[in-house]
């Protein structure tokens, strides 16, 4: 069989042989740790790391908006992981919200926040509290410039937040150094536009990876002062808190699976126009 | 049962679940249908209860009948209206709640939109060409003030792509053509980041199954 013929077996190939390849190439590489892969901080990784890490300890909080569902978990829930790490090894306070739609997000930050506090003795409603879910991100993001309390009036576990320590000395944004939103949908756009022109707030964005060309604009415009992007963001922000994590493995595959479709590419191309010159 | 027992179970029943989903990418098959419902089943559920819990309770319930803040049944009517559409005879009443959410929404997000959207992404695009390096004294930032005047030529090639007033001909069409690459390349950047992203859900669920779900099982063998 020559090659020719060859590649015109693939234009029919069956698309569940892909699939076989492409789990193997995400599962090898856990078991396998190859290939070798170097993991290189990059600015929007470093500027989000900077900003985070010049917070001071047990002072204004970071507010964390976990503004995903469980279908973007994967790649956006090792961020917030990473960030919790960051702030409570550095005793920084957070303060968690959720404006996903859905409410979804909530529940991940309920089951998240918890358990990474208290790896770190970090306690609740002193050093974080989790204000639960606002639906109508835009109008809670407005309102919040004006008042959190009003805006959130009880937290996500029915505890009224004018009794909450961490909120004693929080009005606004004024009080608030920077906000990190997990984002999958619009809501990390929202952010910039929104609390960020009209009420400067410094605006981070840990973005799912389909999300971050979109975003990109603004983080060269100023509007977003820092961006982790995907699994790869995830990866360089545990790479810059020195917690190298299961993301790493995860690079791995994404290695791999990315050579496997740029193969695939090319091939198909070359088949395609190997075919197209036989017709004529 | 103990939460050690319930947490094993649940795990297996998320592997179970995931298999059953990813049976799809043989063919459609009962289970898969299965397991699709459970999921958007499950999820309407939690979004009722979190709607409930998070905005109906302390929003309405106490405000209204145990601070007696009544205006807060105004919302409460508004938002009652929008059901009127389930039944022809009525649904023009829920137009009342959706021009006033269209009007109210409108009158917040615009000024912000066209400051954010608009006046600050085009500030963006032209700020000093020429990038101071960061050391001070240093001098030029090479690499940054290439990026930034490609920027701007790029902007610009790319909007003249889309101008169909003048015929792509001679030096315009040259540059309309080198907007058009930059466009492609824009395409490409995002395709490569949604394969990322794909990839991502992929590896975390083979993470899931491989680790979670395996020492499940064992657990219970």
């Amino acid at each position: 069989m020559d090659i020719a013929t060859l590649l015109q077996k693939m234009l029919k190939l069956d698309r569940r042989i892909i699939y076989t390849l492409v789990f193997v190439g995400v599962v090898l590489p856990f078991y396998l740790a190859w290939p070798p892969i170097r993991i290189e901080v990059s600015r929007e990784v470093e500027d989000a790391f900077r900003i985070i890490d010049a917070i001071p300890p047990n002072s204004t909080p970071l507010l964390l908006s976990f503004d995903y569902d469980p279908a973007s978990a994967a790649e956006l829930t090792p961020m917030a992981v990473a960030a919790l790490h960051h702030c409570f090894e550095r005793e920084i306070r957070v303060l968690v919200i959720s404006l996903q739609y859905t409410g979804l997000g909530a529940g991940i930050a309920a089951d998240v926040v918890p358990r990474i506090a208290a790896e770190h003795g970090r306690v609740k409603n002193v050093d974080w509290a989790f204000l639960g879910f606002q639906p109508n991100a835009m109008v809670a993001m407005l309102q919040m410039g004006e008042d959190i309390k009003r805006t959130f009036p009880v937290d996500y576990y029915g505890t009224p937040v004018d009794s909450i320590p961490l909120m004693e000395s929080i009005q606004n944004y004024d009080q608030i150094p920077a906000v990190l939103t997990l984002a999958s949908t619009a809501v990390g756009e929202f952010w910039a536009i929104y609390p960020g022109s009209r009420y400067g707030l410094t605006v981070l964005g840990g973005l799912t990876a389909v999300y971050v060309a979109d975003i990109q604009p603004f983080y060269q415009s100023g509007q977003i002062k820092g961006i982790l992007g995907g699994l790869k963001g995830a990866a360089e922000y545990e790479q810059r808190i020195g917690r190298p994590g299961d993301d790493m493995n995860g690079m791995r595959s994404q290695k791999v699976i990315h050579y496997l479709i740029i193969l695939f590419i090319a091939l198909g191309n070359v088949a395609y126009l190997l075919a197209r010159r036989r017709q004529a | 049962m103990a939460a050690g027992s319930a947490d094993i179970l649940w795990t297996i029943l998320g592997g179970l679940v995931t298999l059953a989903i990813f049976s799809f990418l043989y063919r459609d098959n009962p289970l898969y249908k299965m397991a699709e419902h459970i999921a958007v089943g499950v999820s309407v559920g939690f979004i009722i209860v979190t709607y409930y819990n998070t905005i109906f309770l302390p929003k309405i319930w106490d405000n209204v009948l145990h601070l007696g803040k009544y205006d807060y049944l105004i919302p409460l009517a508004f938002g009652a209206l929008l059901f009127t559409r389930f039944t022809p005879k009525h649904g023009w009443l829920s137009r009342w709640s959706l021009a006033f959410l269209l009007g109210a929404g409108s009158g917040l997000s615009i000024p912000s939109t066209l400051e954010g959207r608009v006046l600050q992404q085009a500030e963006g695009t032209v700020r000093s060409l020429v990038a101071a390096a960061p050391s001070a004294g240093a001098g030029v930032d090479v690499g940054a003030s290439f990026a930034a005047i490609f920027l701007v030529v790029g902007t610009v090639a790319c909007l003249v792509f889309f101008l169909f007033s003048v015929e792509h001909k001679g030096g315009i069409g040259r540059f309309a053509y080198f907007g058009r690459l930059c466009i492609m390349a824009g395409f490409g950047a995002s395709f490569g980041y949604t394969v990322m992203a794909r990839v991502s859900l992929l590896i975390g669920r083979v993470q899931y199954l491989t680790r979670d779900f395996v020492d499940a099982i064992s657990r219970i063998l």
